[in-house]
């Protein structure tokens, strides 16, 4: 898959960079392509480009907070959960998206 | 429900840097007048300064919940009815503070939202954005908050501060109150309950009489106990942790020491009863002590707001106090450490097409 995921905790210091950690890691190991962006303290860091938006699969919402730019991301297939959840379990995340955009 | 949650963290979120700025100016400036009898014309300006700031929460609050809901277009009139709830436009009505700036936001936002599903010819469909929904809702915000919500609210809010100032001067009620605000911040290090005790503490952080500043002293042992905690636990009785923890178990500290209680997370997931258990009993014996002592602090950030305390010794003994039982209780009730797999497999969520 092709995912492009965008993290943002209310803080913006520390749960969102868990977040993108996390999924990096979980999307090598199970050979995602993975783009994360983080909307944290400072602002945006590793910008999804229109682009990018367009030409993925799916997009993955770890965020508690409303996030900057989300016009990039109309019309495409999206998740949104808790930040927390992608902390705690990114590669259940990632399989379980995989498996609901296979069975639709 | 998840929408107006949101709707609230992306405010407290944008409002923060802001706390920060005024809190530490005017922390600065009182440990300059405090400790090194610094008090001249540049102390005293930089710290009604520091006040000056603080008055900027309530609008920049009020843009942002309504920010989150109706996005750019949201902006002005959430700006506006949180300015208006901090300055109350009639003689004769109460200032509705972070309250009415929380109900300003909501109210522009979903105001905002209704206005953009208004069909406009197409012609005219530039000026539905650029003039018709800033204008409109910005005025219906304006009377909305001048009249109905700055007399109810304006009310509703004073009678909460006072309620919660007659609480706190009660010993034994505020006792109770800082161990709750403070095993609040301790039970999710960071998530939404913890927001909730700080956003509480916000809302009365300028009131005169000083609640504000004592309530924040009361949740730094909610905030700095759990990380230090797991992290001393994990040097204490290292068998009861896995390497992972073990090898955090530095930065844990240290990010205890500056006020960021997320690093206790991975501890938590691994171990939730256990380990959030022990942090709110150790919190709250620290909250419950900082209300009994009736210590104050406009610092914010772990030990950096312990030097502007009314008693940085007593503060350091409440904070410290609170880390000793949860450390102690960790070290006795975990378990040996077994290393596995933690993710959830249980969880579930839709992907909306």
């Amino acid at each position: 898959m092709k995912i492009v995921a965008v993290c943002a905790c209310p803080t913006g210091v520390a749960h969102t960079y868990m977040a993108k950690a996390a999924l990096e890691k979980a999307a090598a190991k199970l050979g995602h392509q993975i783009k994360v962006e983080a909307q944290g303290a400072l602002g945006i860091e590793n910008e999804i480009t229109k682009e990018e938006a367009r030409e993925a699969d799916v997009v993955l919402l770890a965020v508690e907070v409303g996030i900057a730019k989300r016009e990039r991301f109309e019309g495409k297939p999206t998740v949104n959960i808790p930040v927390q959840t992608v902390v705690k379990s990114p590669e259940t995340v990632l399989k379980k998206i995989e498996e609901k955009l296979k069975n639709r | 429900m998840r929408k107006i949650q949101n709707a609230l963290m992306t405010g407290v979120s944008y409002m923060l840097p802001f706390i920060v700025v005024a809190g530490l100016t005017i922390a600065l400036t009182g440990i300059c007048t405090s400790y090194f009898g610094i008090d001249n014309a540049v102390i005293t300006t930089l710290s009604g300064f520091g006040s000056t700031v603080m008055g900027f929460i309530p609008p920049i609050m009020g843009a942002y919940v309504s920010f989150a809901i109706a996005d750019k277009a949201g902006l002005a009139p959430g700006f506006i009815g949180g300015w208006i709830a901090q300055n109350p436009i009639l003689e004769g009505t109460d200032s509705s503070g972070f309250l009415g700036a929380v109900l300003a936001g909501l109210i522009a936002g979903y105001l905002v939202q209704a206005l953009k599903k208004i069909p406009f010819p197409k012609v005219i469909d530039s000026l539905k954005s650029m003039l018709i929904i800033p204008v409109v809702s910005s005025l219906v915000i304006y009377f909305l908050m001048a009249y109905p919500i700055g007399f109810v609210v304006g009310a509703l809010y004073t009678a909460i501060v006072n309620a919660l100032l007659a609480l706190a001067a009660n010993t034994g009620t505020a006792v109770i109150l800082g161990a709750i605000l403070s095993a609040m911040c301790a039970f999710d290090m960071g998530g939404p309950l913890g927001k909730i005790a700080i956003t509480f503490i916000f809302a009365v952080w300028n009131e005169p009489s000083g609640l504000g500043f004592l309530t924040n002293a009361a949740v730094f042992p909610g905030i700095m106990v759990p990380a230090i905690s797991v992290g001393l636990a994990s040097y204490i009785a290292p068998k009861k942790f896995t390497e992972s923890e073990r090898k955090q178990a530095p930065g844990a500290i240290v990010t205890g020491l500056v006020g960021i209680a997320e690093a206790t997370l991975p501890y938590a997931f691994r171990d939730p009863v256990r380990v959030i258990g022990c942090n709110m009993i150790g919190a709250a014996v620290g909250g419950a002590m900082m209300m009994a002592f009736k210590v104050s602090t406009p610092g914010v950030s772990g030990i950096i707001g312990i030097p502007p305390a009314s008693n940085p010794l007593l503060m350091t003994l409440c904070i410290v106090v609170g880390i000793a039982i949860s450390t102690t209780l960790m070290v006795i009730v975990k378990k040996e450490a077994v290393e596995k797999d933690t993710e959830d497999d249980s969880i579930d969520f839709e992907i909306t097409f």
